[in-house]
Protein backbone atom coordinates (compact mmCIF):
# COMPACT_ATOMS: atom_id res chain seq x y z
CA UNK A 1 0.00 0.00 0.00
CA UNK A 2 2.89 2.30 1.11
CA UNK A 3 4.37 1.84 -2.24
CA UNK A 4 1.15 1.85 -4.06
CA UNK A 5 1.07 5.43 -2.62
CA UNK A 6 4.45 6.67 -3.95
CA UNK A 7 3.59 5.43 -7.42
CA UNK A 8 0.42 7.60 -7.48
CA UNK A 9 2.47 10.47 -5.99
CA UNK A 10 4.91 10.18 -8.59
CA UNK A 11 2.57 10.00 -11.46
CA UNK A 12 1.16 12.60 -10.16
CA UNK A 13 4.02 15.02 -10.18
CA UNK A 14 5.28 13.36 -13.34
CA UNK A 15 1.74 14.74 -14.97
CA UNK A 16 2.10 18.28 -13.27
CA UNK A 17 5.65 18.49 -14.78
CA UNK A 18 5.21 17.38 -17.76
CA UNK A 19 1.72 19.97 -18.32
CA UNK A 20 4.15 22.46 -17.02
CA UNK A 21 7.04 21.92 -20.38
CA UNK A 22 7.46 24.83 -22.56
CA UNK A 23 5.72 24.71 -25.97
CA UNK A 24 7.67 26.34 -28.55
CA UNK A 25 6.84 29.68 -30.76
CA UNK A 26 4.50 28.77 -33.56
CA UNK A 27 5.34 30.91 -37.22
CA UNK A 28 3.38 34.35 -36.80
CA UNK A 29 2.44 35.96 -40.21
CA UNK A 30 3.67 39.30 -40.55
CA UNK A 31 1.47 41.58 -38.17
CA UNK A 32 0.00 45.07 -39.66
CA UNK A 33 1.40 46.62 -36.81
CA UNK A 34 4.47 46.98 -39.10
CA UNK A 35 2.45 48.64 -41.58
CA UNK A 36 -0.06 50.33 -40.46
CA UNK A 37 3.00 52.44 -38.31
CA UNK A 38 4.89 54.40 -41.07
CA UNK A 39 5.55 56.96 -38.73
CA UNK A 40 7.91 54.57 -36.34
CA UNK A 41 11.57 53.27 -37.42
CA UNK A 42 12.57 50.44 -38.35
CA UNK A 43 15.87 48.75 -37.71
CA UNK A 44 17.47 46.41 -39.63
CA UNK A 45 19.89 43.90 -38.15
CA UNK A 46 21.60 40.71 -38.43
CA UNK A 47 23.12 38.00 -36.42
CA UNK A 48 26.40 36.76 -37.44
CA UNK A 49 25.80 33.42 -39.09
CA UNK A 50 27.81 30.48 -38.26
CA UNK A 51 30.17 28.71 -40.38
CA UNK A 52 29.12 25.77 -42.44
CA UNK A 53 30.14 22.65 -41.08
CA UNK A 54 29.45 18.80 -41.81
CA UNK A 55 26.68 17.15 -39.76
CA UNK A 56 26.22 13.29 -39.27
CA UNK A 57 23.24 12.02 -37.65
CA UNK A 58 22.21 8.34 -37.14
CA UNK A 59 23.24 5.57 -34.78
CA UNK A 60 26.92 6.02 -34.66
CA UNK A 61 29.38 5.08 -31.60
CA UNK A 62 32.25 7.10 -30.65
CA UNK A 63 34.87 4.73 -32.43
CA UNK A 64 31.94 4.95 -35.87
CA UNK A 65 32.26 8.96 -35.20
CA UNK A 66 35.97 9.08 -35.24
CA UNK A 67 36.08 6.66 -38.61
CA UNK A 68 33.13 8.64 -40.12
CA UNK A 69 34.96 11.95 -39.53
CA UNK A 70 38.16 10.67 -41.46
CA UNK A 71 36.09 9.27 -43.94
CA UNK A 72 34.37 12.76 -44.70
CA UNK A 73 37.76 14.66 -44.39
CA UNK A 74 37.55 16.12 -47.93
CA UNK A 75 33.77 17.00 -47.71
CA UNK A 76 35.27 19.04 -44.49
CA UNK A 77 38.15 20.90 -46.50
CA UNK A 78 35.86 21.66 -48.90
CA UNK A 79 32.78 22.77 -46.67
CA UNK A 80 35.18 24.86 -44.40
CA UNK A 81 35.52 27.23 -47.55
CA UNK A 82 31.65 27.38 -48.01
CA UNK A 83 30.90 31.35 -47.85
CA UNK A 84 27.58 32.73 -46.28
CA UNK A 85 28.43 36.60 -46.69
CA UNK A 86 26.17 36.89 -48.75
CA UNK A 87 23.74 36.99 -45.90
CA UNK A 88 24.71 39.77 -44.06
CA UNK A 89 23.46 41.46 -47.07
CA UNK A 90 20.21 40.78 -46.66
CA UNK A 91 19.43 43.61 -43.47
CA UNK A 92 20.27 46.05 -46.47
CA UNK A 93 17.76 44.22 -49.29
CA UNK A 94 14.92 44.37 -46.84
CA UNK A 95 15.33 48.11 -45.75
CA UNK A 96 16.01 48.84 -49.54
CA UNK A 97 12.33 47.27 -50.07
CA UNK A 98 10.64 48.77 -47.16
CA UNK A 99 12.18 52.23 -48.16
CA UNK A 100 11.13 51.76 -51.38
CA UNK A 101 7.66 51.49 -50.05
CA UNK A 102 7.60 54.78 -48.09
CA UNK A 103 8.78 53.22 -44.78
CA UNK A 104 11.65 54.58 -42.82
CA UNK A 105 13.89 52.03 -42.47
CA UNK A 106 17.71 51.77 -41.45
CA UNK A 107 20.43 48.99 -41.40
CA UNK A 108 22.25 48.52 -38.22
CA UNK A 109 25.71 47.66 -39.14
CA UNK A 110 26.91 45.84 -36.69
CA UNK A 111 25.65 41.99 -35.97
CA UNK A 112 23.21 41.88 -32.85
CA UNK A 113 24.15 39.47 -29.94
CA UNK A 114 21.59 37.89 -28.44
CA UNK A 115 23.53 35.94 -25.89
CA UNK A 116 24.82 38.76 -24.35
CA UNK A 117 20.97 39.99 -24.28
CA UNK A 118 19.07 39.20 -21.15
CA UNK A 119 15.78 36.76 -21.27
CA UNK A 120 13.01 37.82 -21.41
CA UNK A 121 10.41 35.33 -19.36
CA UNK A 122 6.87 36.64 -20.85
CA UNK A 123 5.73 33.53 -22.98
CA UNK A 124 4.48 32.90 -26.15
CA UNK A 125 4.26 35.83 -28.62
CA UNK A 126 7.00 37.49 -27.31
CA UNK A 127 11.06 37.66 -28.37
CA UNK A 128 13.00 35.09 -26.05
CA UNK A 129 15.81 37.77 -25.28
CA UNK A 130 15.00 41.35 -24.63
CA UNK A 131 15.75 43.67 -27.19
CA UNK A 132 13.65 46.63 -25.93
CA UNK A 133 17.75 48.32 -24.97
CA UNK A 134 18.32 48.60 -28.71
CA UNK A 135 15.15 51.16 -29.28
CA UNK A 136 17.14 53.51 -27.01
CA UNK A 137 20.29 53.14 -28.73
CA UNK A 138 19.76 52.82 -31.99
CA UNK A 139 16.57 54.91 -31.84
CA UNK A 140 14.30 52.43 -33.72
CA UNK A 141 10.89 51.62 -32.68
CA UNK A 142 10.93 48.17 -34.33
CA UNK A 143 13.32 45.64 -34.77
CA UNK A 144 13.66 43.34 -38.01
CA UNK A 145 16.07 40.14 -36.73
CA UNK A 146 17.85 37.37 -39.21
CA UNK A 147 19.61 34.71 -38.20
CA UNK A 148 20.82 31.48 -39.37
CA UNK A 149 21.65 28.29 -37.69
CA UNK A 150 22.58 25.14 -38.82
CA UNK A 151 24.35 26.05 -41.83
CA UNK A 152 26.12 23.23 -44.24
CA UNK A 153 25.47 19.44 -44.79
CA UNK A 154 23.95 16.73 -43.18
CA UNK A 155 24.50 13.00 -43.51
CA UNK A 156 22.41 9.73 -42.02
CA UNK A 157 24.77 7.01 -40.88
CA UNK A 158 23.96 3.55 -38.89
CA UNK A 159 27.82 3.07 -37.19
CA UNK A 160 30.17 3.25 -40.01
CA UNK A 161 27.75 3.00 -42.97
CA UNK A 162 26.35 5.98 -44.61
CA UNK A 163 22.73 5.50 -44.90
CA UNK A 164 22.30 8.51 -47.15
CA UNK A 165 24.06 10.85 -49.69
CA UNK A 166 24.78 14.78 -48.00
CA UNK A 167 22.34 17.02 -48.47
CA UNK A 168 23.06 20.99 -47.85
CA UNK A 169 20.68 22.27 -45.04
CA UNK A 170 20.16 25.59 -43.72
CA UNK A 171 18.35 26.84 -40.33
CA UNK A 172 17.32 29.89 -39.49
CA UNK A 173 14.45 32.79 -38.21
CA UNK A 174 13.65 36.08 -39.34
CA UNK A 175 11.59 37.92 -36.61
CA UNK A 176 10.16 41.64 -36.24
CA UNK A 177 10.28 42.87 -32.69
CA UNK A 178 8.51 45.67 -31.13
CA UNK A 179 10.62 47.21 -29.18
CA UNK A 180 7.98 49.31 -26.74
CA UNK A 181 7.08 45.79 -25.57
CA UNK A 182 9.10 43.20 -26.72
CA UNK A 183 6.33 41.76 -28.77
CA UNK A 184 6.69 39.16 -31.77
CA UNK A 185 5.67 40.68 -35.03
CA UNK A 186 6.82 38.19 -36.80
CA UNK A 187 8.07 35.18 -36.61
CA UNK A 188 8.98 32.65 -39.06
CA UNK A 189 11.62 29.70 -38.67
CA UNK A 190 13.39 28.09 -41.82
CA UNK A 191 14.61 24.62 -41.78
CA UNK A 192 15.49 23.61 -45.60
CA UNK A 193 17.68 20.78 -47.31
CA UNK A 194 18.80 20.52 -51.00
CA UNK A 195 19.97 17.52 -52.25
CA UNK A 196 23.02 17.60 -55.09
CA UNK A 197 21.74 17.67 -58.65
CA UNK A 198 23.67 14.45 -59.66
CA UNK A 199 26.35 13.39 -58.25
CA UNK A 200 27.63 14.76 -55.08
CA UNK A 201 30.61 12.61 -54.40
CA UNK A 202 33.26 14.59 -57.02
CA UNK A 203 36.00 15.64 -54.72
CA UNK A 204 38.00 17.52 -54.17
CA UNK A 205 35.78 20.46 -55.43
CA UNK A 206 32.34 18.95 -54.87
CA UNK A 207 30.87 21.25 -57.88
CA UNK A 208 27.12 19.73 -57.77
CA UNK A 209 26.99 19.54 -53.71
CA UNK A 210 28.42 23.04 -53.94
CA UNK A 211 25.76 24.42 -56.32
CA UNK A 212 23.14 22.58 -53.71
CA UNK A 213 23.97 24.75 -50.60
CA UNK A 214 24.67 28.25 -52.47
CA UNK A 215 21.42 27.58 -54.19
CA UNK A 216 19.27 26.79 -50.43
CA UNK A 217 21.11 29.82 -49.02
CA UNK A 218 20.08 31.80 -51.56
CA UNK A 219 16.54 30.92 -51.48
CA UNK A 220 16.88 31.13 -47.27
CA UNK A 221 17.62 34.66 -48.06
CA UNK A 222 15.03 35.10 -50.38
CA UNK A 223 12.14 33.57 -48.04
CA UNK A 224 13.47 36.03 -45.07
CA UNK A 225 13.28 39.75 -47.83
CA UNK A 226 9.65 38.18 -49.13
CA UNK A 227 7.30 39.14 -46.48
CA UNK A 228 8.69 42.78 -47.06
CA UNK A 229 8.76 43.08 -51.08
CA UNK A 230 5.61 45.27 -52.58
CA UNK A 231 2.85 42.25 -53.10
CA UNK A 232 2.79 41.90 -57.29
CA UNK A 233 -0.15 42.36 -58.78
CA UNK A 234 -2.07 39.33 -60.49
CA UNK A 235 -3.50 38.83 -63.39
CA UNK A 236 -6.61 40.47 -64.28
CA UNK A 237 -9.24 37.38 -65.45
CA UNK A 238 -11.77 39.37 -67.83
CA UNK B 1 32.57 -15.59 -43.69
CA UNK B 2 30.12 -12.44 -43.22
CA UNK B 3 33.21 -10.06 -43.69
CA UNK B 4 33.63 -11.39 -47.02
CA UNK B 5 29.79 -10.93 -47.50
CA UNK B 6 30.09 -7.21 -46.79
CA UNK B 7 33.33 -7.08 -48.56
CA UNK B 8 31.80 -8.39 -51.63
CA UNK B 9 28.22 -6.44 -50.99
CA UNK B 10 30.87 -2.92 -50.85
CA UNK B 11 32.61 -3.77 -54.31
CA UNK B 12 28.86 -4.79 -55.75
CA UNK B 13 27.61 -1.40 -54.75
CA UNK B 14 30.66 0.49 -55.40
CA UNK B 15 30.05 -0.85 -59.05
CA UNK B 16 26.69 1.08 -58.98
CA UNK B 17 28.57 4.55 -59.28
CA UNK B 18 28.08 6.60 -62.18
CA UNK B 19 30.43 7.64 -65.02
CA UNK B 20 33.47 10.82 -63.95
CA UNK B 21 32.27 13.39 -65.35
CA UNK B 22 33.98 15.30 -68.91
CA UNK B 23 37.03 16.79 -67.99
CA UNK B 24 37.68 19.91 -70.38
CA UNK B 25 40.75 19.57 -72.18
CA UNK B 26 41.96 22.13 -75.18
CA UNK B 27 45.69 22.10 -77.68
CA UNK B 28 46.32 25.46 -78.24
CA UNK B 29 45.98 27.33 -81.55
CA UNK B 30 43.69 24.83 -82.76
CA UNK B 31 41.41 27.41 -85.03
CA UNK B 32 44.65 28.15 -87.26
CA UNK B 33 45.06 24.27 -87.39
CA UNK B 34 41.08 23.78 -88.30
CA UNK B 35 41.00 26.31 -91.05
CA UNK B 36 44.15 24.65 -92.85
CA UNK B 37 43.56 20.87 -92.30
CA UNK B 38 39.53 21.29 -92.25
CA UNK B 39 37.19 18.64 -90.40
CA UNK B 40 34.70 16.31 -90.48
CA UNK B 41 32.14 16.30 -88.56
CA UNK B 42 29.81 13.80 -86.04
CA UNK B 43 26.86 14.53 -84.44
CA UNK B 44 25.52 12.06 -81.84
CA UNK B 45 21.95 12.83 -81.68
CA UNK B 46 18.23 11.44 -81.02
CA UNK B 47 14.74 12.37 -80.51
CA UNK B 48 15.32 11.72 -76.93
CA UNK B 49 18.56 13.39 -76.71
CA UNK B 50 16.54 16.33 -78.02
CA UNK B 51 13.90 16.35 -75.49
CA UNK B 52 14.66 16.11 -71.75
CA UNK B 53 13.17 17.13 -69.21
CA UNK B 54 14.87 18.37 -65.25
CA UNK B 55 13.08 17.42 -61.85
CA UNK B 56 14.73 18.07 -58.86
CA UNK B 57 15.39 15.03 -56.37
CA UNK B 58 13.52 14.89 -52.94
CA UNK B 59 16.00 15.69 -50.13
CA UNK B 60 13.83 15.32 -47.60
CA UNK B 61 12.86 11.85 -49.03
CA UNK B 62 16.38 11.13 -49.44
CA UNK B 63 17.17 11.77 -45.51
CA UNK B 64 14.15 9.97 -44.51
CA UNK B 65 15.18 6.67 -46.32
CA UNK B 66 18.48 7.18 -45.29
CA UNK B 67 17.25 7.86 -41.51
CA UNK B 68 14.71 5.15 -42.04
CA UNK B 69 17.83 2.92 -42.88
CA UNK B 70 19.87 3.79 -39.88
CA UNK B 71 16.97 3.03 -37.58
CA UNK B 72 16.55 -0.35 -39.04
CA UNK B 73 20.13 -1.25 -38.80
CA UNK B 74 19.91 -0.80 -35.14
CA UNK B 75 16.41 -3.02 -34.56
CA UNK B 76 18.61 -5.75 -36.68
CA UNK B 77 22.03 -4.91 -35.04
CA UNK B 78 19.43 -5.40 -31.63
CA UNK B 79 17.68 -8.47 -32.90
CA UNK B 80 20.32 -10.32 -34.11
CA UNK B 81 20.01 -14.50 -32.99
CA UNK B 82 23.36 -15.64 -34.10
CA UNK B 83 25.56 -13.88 -31.86
CA UNK B 84 26.68 -10.06 -32.08
CA UNK B 85 29.54 -10.63 -34.61
CA UNK B 86 26.61 -11.97 -37.51
CA UNK B 87 23.98 -9.87 -36.09
CA UNK B 88 26.06 -6.36 -36.52
CA UNK B 89 27.30 -7.65 -39.99
CA UNK B 90 24.03 -8.57 -41.18
CA UNK B 91 22.39 -5.33 -40.22
CA UNK B 92 25.32 -3.02 -41.67
CA UNK B 93 24.44 -4.93 -45.07
CA UNK B 94 20.92 -4.57 -44.72
CA UNK B 95 21.49 -0.89 -43.88
CA UNK B 96 23.49 -0.32 -46.51
CA UNK B 97 21.43 -1.66 -49.45
CA UNK B 98 18.42 -0.80 -47.96
CA UNK B 99 19.80 2.66 -48.43
CA UNK B 100 20.83 2.09 -52.00
CA UNK B 101 18.07 0.82 -53.14
CA UNK B 102 15.74 4.07 -51.39
CA UNK B 103 18.68 6.14 -53.57
CA UNK B 104 17.92 4.35 -56.56
CA UNK B 105 14.06 4.66 -55.99
CA UNK B 106 13.73 8.06 -55.43
CA UNK B 107 15.91 8.27 -58.37
CA UNK B 108 13.65 5.93 -60.77
CA UNK B 109 10.86 8.30 -59.66
CA UNK B 110 12.35 11.51 -60.81
CA UNK B 111 13.39 9.87 -64.16
CA UNK B 112 10.02 8.76 -64.51
CA UNK B 113 8.32 12.37 -64.01
CA UNK B 114 10.89 13.61 -66.36
CA UNK B 115 9.90 11.45 -69.22
CA UNK B 116 6.22 12.00 -68.45
CA UNK B 117 6.60 15.59 -68.92
CA UNK B 118 8.22 15.81 -72.02
CA UNK B 119 6.20 12.69 -73.55
CA UNK B 120 4.25 14.51 -76.20
CA UNK B 121 7.15 17.05 -77.68
CA UNK B 122 8.95 13.73 -78.24
CA UNK B 123 5.93 12.47 -80.45
CA UNK B 124 5.83 15.69 -82.15
CA UNK B 125 9.49 16.29 -82.96
CA UNK B 126 9.80 12.85 -84.06
CA UNK B 127 7.34 12.86 -86.56
CA UNK B 128 8.92 15.67 -87.97
CA UNK B 129 12.44 13.90 -88.02
CA UNK B 130 14.20 16.91 -85.27
CA UNK B 131 16.96 15.46 -84.91
CA UNK B 132 17.89 15.25 -88.94
CA UNK B 133 17.34 18.75 -89.01
CA UNK B 134 19.40 19.38 -85.86
CA UNK B 135 22.10 17.98 -87.68
CA UNK B 136 21.40 19.63 -90.88
CA UNK B 137 21.23 23.22 -88.94
CA UNK B 138 24.74 22.68 -86.95
CA UNK B 139 26.51 21.81 -90.42
CA UNK B 140 25.63 24.90 -91.89
CA UNK B 141 25.64 27.41 -89.00
CA UNK B 142 29.34 25.46 -88.77
CA UNK B 143 29.96 26.72 -92.71
CA UNK B 144 28.78 29.77 -92.11
CA UNK B 145 31.08 30.39 -89.73
CA UNK B 146 34.79 30.69 -89.49
CA UNK B 147 35.95 26.77 -89.71
CA UNK B 148 34.04 26.79 -93.02
CA UNK B 149 32.17 23.67 -94.21
CA UNK B 150 32.79 19.95 -92.79
CA UNK B 151 35.19 18.10 -94.96
CA UNK B 152 34.36 13.87 -94.46
CA UNK B 153 37.85 13.08 -95.46
CA UNK B 154 39.97 15.35 -92.91
CA UNK B 155 41.22 13.17 -90.10
CA UNK B 156 40.12 15.73 -87.67
CA UNK B 157 36.83 14.76 -86.59
CA UNK B 158 34.90 17.68 -84.27
CA UNK B 159 31.98 15.46 -82.48
CA UNK B 160 29.35 17.09 -80.81
CA UNK B 161 26.94 15.16 -78.90
CA UNK B 162 23.45 17.47 -77.92
CA UNK B 163 21.44 17.56 -75.26
CA UNK B 164 17.84 19.69 -74.68
CA UNK B 165 16.48 20.08 -71.74
CA UNK B 166 13.54 21.55 -70.25
CA UNK B 167 13.76 23.24 -66.48
CA UNK B 168 11.30 21.97 -64.25
CA UNK B 169 8.58 24.95 -65.12
CA UNK B 170 8.90 24.00 -68.78
CA UNK B 171 10.12 28.58 -68.71
CA UNK B 172 13.57 27.58 -70.35
CA UNK B 173 15.33 25.59 -72.72
CA UNK B 174 19.45 24.22 -72.13
CA UNK B 175 20.90 23.11 -74.52
CA UNK B 176 24.08 21.03 -73.39
CA UNK B 177 26.39 20.07 -75.81
CA UNK B 178 29.60 17.56 -75.48
CA UNK B 179 32.20 18.17 -77.88
CA UNK B 180 35.42 16.91 -78.83
CA UNK B 181 38.07 17.36 -81.56
CA UNK B 182 40.02 14.16 -82.64
CA UNK B 183 42.71 13.39 -84.46
CA UNK B 184 42.98 9.66 -84.56
CA UNK B 185 42.98 8.66 -81.02
CA UNK B 186 44.40 12.10 -79.54
CA UNK B 187 42.13 14.35 -78.19
CA UNK B 188 42.79 17.97 -79.18
CA UNK B 189 40.04 19.63 -77.63
CA UNK B 190 37.23 18.34 -75.18
CA UNK B 191 34.57 20.93 -73.84
CA UNK B 192 30.77 21.37 -72.62
CA UNK B 193 29.13 24.08 -73.39
CA UNK B 194 25.55 24.55 -72.08
CA UNK B 195 23.40 27.18 -73.49
CA UNK B 196 20.00 28.88 -71.50
CA UNK B 197 17.30 30.27 -73.21
CA UNK B 198 14.00 31.55 -71.44
CA UNK B 199 10.82 30.72 -73.78
CA UNK B 200 10.25 33.41 -76.22
CA UNK B 201 7.08 34.46 -75.27
CA UNK B 202 5.81 36.47 -71.97
CA UNK B 203 5.71 34.56 -68.86
CA UNK B 204 3.16 34.53 -66.56
CA UNK B 205 4.01 34.01 -62.90
CA UNK B 206 0.55 33.28 -61.84
CA UNK B 207 0.22 30.14 -64.56
CA UNK B 208 2.33 26.97 -65.46
CA UNK B 209 1.75 26.91 -69.74
CA UNK B 210 3.27 23.90 -69.56
CA UNK B 211 4.21 21.85 -73.00
CA UNK B 212 1.41 23.71 -74.96
CA UNK B 213 3.20 27.18 -75.79
CA UNK B 214 5.90 24.62 -77.17
CA UNK B 215 4.02 22.24 -79.53
CA UNK B 216 2.04 24.94 -81.25
CA UNK B 217 2.57 25.22 -84.88
CA UNK B 218 4.51 22.10 -85.25
CA UNK B 219 6.62 23.02 -82.59
CA UNK B 220 8.22 26.32 -84.00
CA UNK B 221 8.85 27.99 -80.84
CA UNK B 222 10.84 24.92 -79.66
CA UNK B 223 12.64 24.51 -83.14
CA UNK B 224 13.16 28.35 -83.31
CA UNK B 225 15.19 28.08 -79.37
CA UNK B 226 16.84 25.35 -80.24
CA UNK B 227 18.57 27.33 -83.11
CA UNK B 228 19.34 30.09 -81.37
CA UNK B 229 21.10 28.07 -78.61
CA UNK B 230 22.89 26.11 -81.25
CA UNK B 231 24.12 29.08 -83.25
CA UNK B 232 25.27 30.37 -79.42
CA UNK B 233 26.80 27.33 -78.64
CA UNK B 234 29.13 27.27 -81.96
CA UNK B 235 30.01 31.43 -81.11
CA UNK B 236 31.32 29.82 -77.35
CA UNK B 237 32.89 27.00 -78.71
CA UNK B 238 34.92 29.63 -81.04
CA UNK B 239 35.94 31.48 -78.58
CA UNK B 240 36.82 28.73 -76.21
CA UNK B 241 38.82 27.33 -78.95
CA UNK B 242 40.39 30.55 -79.67
CA UNK B 243 41.73 31.55 -75.88
CA UNK B 244 42.86 28.48 -74.74
CA UNK B 245 39.72 27.65 -72.44
CA UNK B 246 40.14 31.20 -71.38
CA UNK B 247 43.30 30.91 -70.29
CA UNK B 248 44.10 34.30 -69.52
CA UNK B 249 40.94 35.27 -67.72
CA UNK B 250 41.47 35.98 -63.75
CA UNK B 251 38.25 36.24 -62.80
CA UNK B 252 37.66 34.35 -58.76
CA UNK B 253 34.77 31.70 -58.11
CA UNK B 254 31.95 33.59 -56.65
CA UNK B 255 28.07 32.94 -56.85
CA UNK B 256 26.31 33.70 -59.75
CA UNK B 257 22.60 34.78 -59.14
CA UNK B 258 20.46 35.20 -62.65
CA UNK B 259 16.96 35.69 -63.51
CA UNK B 260 15.69 33.51 -65.99
CA UNK B 261 11.89 33.84 -66.88
CA UNK B 262 10.02 32.95 -63.79
CA UNK B 263 13.16 31.88 -61.78
CA UNK B 264 15.84 32.92 -59.85
CA UNK B 265 19.25 31.00 -60.65
CA UNK B 266 22.12 30.76 -58.34
CA UNK B 267 24.93 29.01 -58.75
CA UNK B 268 29.27 29.26 -58.36
CA UNK B 269 31.47 30.18 -61.28
CA UNK B 270 33.61 32.63 -62.80
CA UNK B 271 32.30 35.45 -65.06
CA UNK B 272 33.95 35.31 -68.08
CA UNK B 273 32.42 37.43 -70.35
CA UNK B 274 29.42 39.51 -70.98
CA UNK B 275 27.43 41.01 -73.81
CA UNK B 276 24.40 43.22 -73.73
CA UNK B 277 22.37 40.24 -73.98
CA UNK B 278 24.28 37.18 -72.34
CA UNK B 279 26.54 36.70 -69.99
CA UNK B 280 29.27 33.70 -70.05
CA UNK B 281 30.57 31.95 -66.86
CA UNK B 282 32.81 28.70 -66.36
CA UNK B 283 31.00 26.49 -63.38
CA UNK B 284 33.36 24.71 -61.03
CA UNK B 285 33.81 21.70 -63.27
CA UNK B 286 35.71 24.44 -65.60
CA UNK B 287 32.29 24.01 -68.04
CA UNK B 288 30.73 26.59 -70.01
CA UNK B 289 27.40 28.16 -69.97
CA UNK B 290 25.93 31.00 -71.40
CA UNK B 291 22.72 32.54 -69.95
CA UNK B 292 20.32 35.26 -71.27
CA UNK B 293 20.72 38.57 -68.89
CA UNK B 294 18.03 39.66 -67.12
CA UNK B 295 18.27 41.22 -63.54
CA UNK B 296 20.04 39.65 -61.85
CA UNK B 297 21.11 40.86 -58.39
Amino acid sequence: MKYLRLHLVLLALAAVLGGCASKAQQPLELDNALWNERDEVIGIAYVEPPRPFVSMVGNQGLLDLAFNNSMAAGLKRKVDTWDVASFRDVPKQIAEELNSRGYNARVIEQPVLPAQLPRHKAGLGYAGQDYRALKQQHQIDKLVLVSLSQVGTVRSYYSMIPTSDPVAQIGGLAQVIDLDDNRLLHYQPIAASRAAEGEWDEGPDFPNLTNAFYQLLDSTEQQMISPFRRPLISAQHP
Amino acid sequence: MSRALFAGVLLVLAGCASPPALQPQVTQDLLPLLQQQGYAIDVDTSIERLAQARVPGDAQAMLAGGQGASEAGRIGGQAGVAGPGAGVAGALIGSLLVAQINASRIQAETDRQAADLVAPLRQAIAAQGLDFWFTQTLQAELAAGDLGAAQPESPYRLRFEPQAIFGDELDRLHLVTEISLLFGHEVLYRGRIEVIDAAPWPLDSTANLGLQPWLANDAAAYRQVLHGGLREMLQVLLLDMQTGHFAASNSSETTLRYQLGGGRFVERGRLLAQTPERSLFMDMRGWLKSVPLQAAR
